[in-house]
């Protein structure tokens, strides 16, 4: 294995982990603490959205270094809107996780940490699992 | 995010027309068949096949790219290919690392001036002594020269070692072509041991100036320490047609330090790549096969006259160092980003 397969964390998860009062900050929590084992032994490389992870920071670059620090990101460009436009999905999702697929597809995902619902839908590995 | 009236038409209507096999067998629909690769997708398969057909071509009638402004163009317009309809930002991030892998080959090339203007004394016994001692007094170039080299003839181990010894020229370059257009992440790493290796192996250049086999042995030069030994390194490769290359080799010679021989970096190149990508294979008789490459190439490095087998040694202990280095690097850097994201979930 030269690179350990990815896991996407979406905006629902970064919410949630960085949010204590949040329903699933526990859940996510610990999901998180055993991605971030999992990446200690490079077993996973963790990947987020760089839209969501601006959204969830901010100008918080303590938060960047610290609860983020192992994530990487991936930016999303207008192409990948443009892509998730033309999607004719036959579930209802949100342009947002229309975009996201157009993500994990094109950056050959099929991990995703998320509380969305819809993302069950797909034939991708979903955490925390349900 | 989008509102409701912003949604694809057919969003939410329950697949009554869609093909049986967008599902799973558990009823999931399937992210490969519903959404579709990006548009330029097939246009850069197809451009990157044709690119590596015209290179082959080129190699084979014209001459194997060998100085470094026509490798960096050759990449270059690999590059471009590779890239073809991807976001803006890649593309800066690409000339970035253009820029950094440009520099490091210009620092490459420095290392030759330097090395004229330091005027380190020059190795001419010492390695030679080596490799006497590592054979119990016998000399491993003249050796398998006595054997296996007979003037005139090309065998099919001539054209096997003259391919591997050639294959530093573009091996290390494919490699990194493919991956810093295919997996950038794994091409920073790729490139991290390699620029190790080769700083390393630049100092020792100045440090160390070494006289190869041929030059000792030849009577150009005032040493003859050995017989006189044949450097036929490209007649295997002109004997299956590579005529073109010639022409470009013997410029190459003309402007290549001479007495850059330890470490030898085509010993080193010849363990990288093979140690690089050895993870992606599973069975152990697939690993054995690889790591057949770079021992084909210590053994054309020695019977050509072009290294000493120490120098073969140095480069290959030089990509262990390397390895060694980043990997504690890498690791290091994992544990203290996942330390800081525990400590920030425990505040």
């Amino acid at each position: 294995m030269l690179t350990p397969p990815t896991v996407l964390l979406d905006l629902s998860f970064l919410q949630a982990l960085s949010t204590p009062a949040h329903v699933h900050h526990d859940l996510a929590s610990r999901e998180y603490a055993e991605l971030l084992e999992r990446y200690r032994r490079y077993e996973r490389r963790l990947r987020v959205r760089d839209d969501h992870l601006d959204l969830v920071v901010g100008t918080d670059q303590l938060l960047r270094r610290g609860l983020f620090a192992p994530c990487e990101s991936i930016h999303v460009a207008a192409q990948h809107h443009r892509g998730a436009k033309r999607l004719h999905l036959p579930v209802d999702v949100s342009h947002d996780t229309a975009v996201t697929l157009v993500v994990l597809r094109r950056e050959h995902i099929d991990e995703i940490a998320t509380f969305e619902p819809a993302m069950r839908s797909f034939d991708l590995v979903v955490l925390p699992a349900a | 995010m989008l509102a409701e009236a912003d949604l694809p038409a057919s969003s939410g209507e329950p697949g009554a027309t869609r093909d049986p096999r967008d599902r799973t067998a558990d009823g999931r629909w399937r992210v490969a068949r519903l959404i579709p690769l990006d548009p330029f997708h097939s246009v850069r398969v197809a451009m990157m096949i044709g690119y590596g057909l015209t290179y082959v071509w080129w190699t084979r009638n014209r001459g194997l790219v060998t100085d470094r402004i026509s490798v960096a163009a050759a990449l270059g317009m690999f590059l471009l290919c590779a890239n073809l309809g991807r976001p803006w930002r890649r593309w800066a991030q690409l000339v970035v690392d253009a820029l950094l892998y440009c520099l490091m080959w210009f620092g490459y090339e420095m290392t030759r001036g330097v090395a004229d203007r330091l005027g380190m004394p020059l190795q001419v016994h010492a390695m030679l002594n080596i490799d006497r001692v590592l054979f119990l007094g016998t000399d491993p170039t003249v050796w398998l020269q006595q054997r296996l080299y007979h003037r005139g003839q090309v065998h099919w181990y001539d054209q096997v070692l003259s391919l591997t010894y050639y294959s530093h020229f573009w091996l290390p370059v494919v490699a990194l072509g493919v991956l810093w257009a295919t997996r950038r992440y794994q091409w920073k790493r790729f490139m991290k041991r390699f620029a190790t290796l080769l700083a390393i192996a630049c100092t020792m250049f100045v440090l160390l100036p070494t006289a190869p086999p041929w030059m000792v042995a030849s009577s150009k030069y005032p040493y003859q320490l050995l017989p006189p030994l044949a450097r036929h390194t490209g007649e295997g490769l002109k004997s299956l047609g590579f005529y073109g290359f010639f022409h470009d080799w013997n410029n190459a010679l003309d402007w290549a330090n001479g007495v850059a021989a330890m470490p030898s970096l085509h010993a080193g190149f010849a363990l990288f790549v093979p140690a690089f990508f050895l993870p992606m294979v599973k069975p152990w008789w697939g690993k054995a096969l690889m790591m057949l490459f770079p021992l084909t190439m210590l053994t054309a490095l020695v019977y050509f006259a072009e290294h000493w087998v120490i120098d073969g040694l140095v480069g290959w202990a030089l990509v262990g160092l390397s390895f060694l280095i980043w990997n504690r690097i890498e690791r290091r850097q994992r544990q203290s980003r996942a330390d800081a994201a525990l400590a920030a979930m425990e505040a």
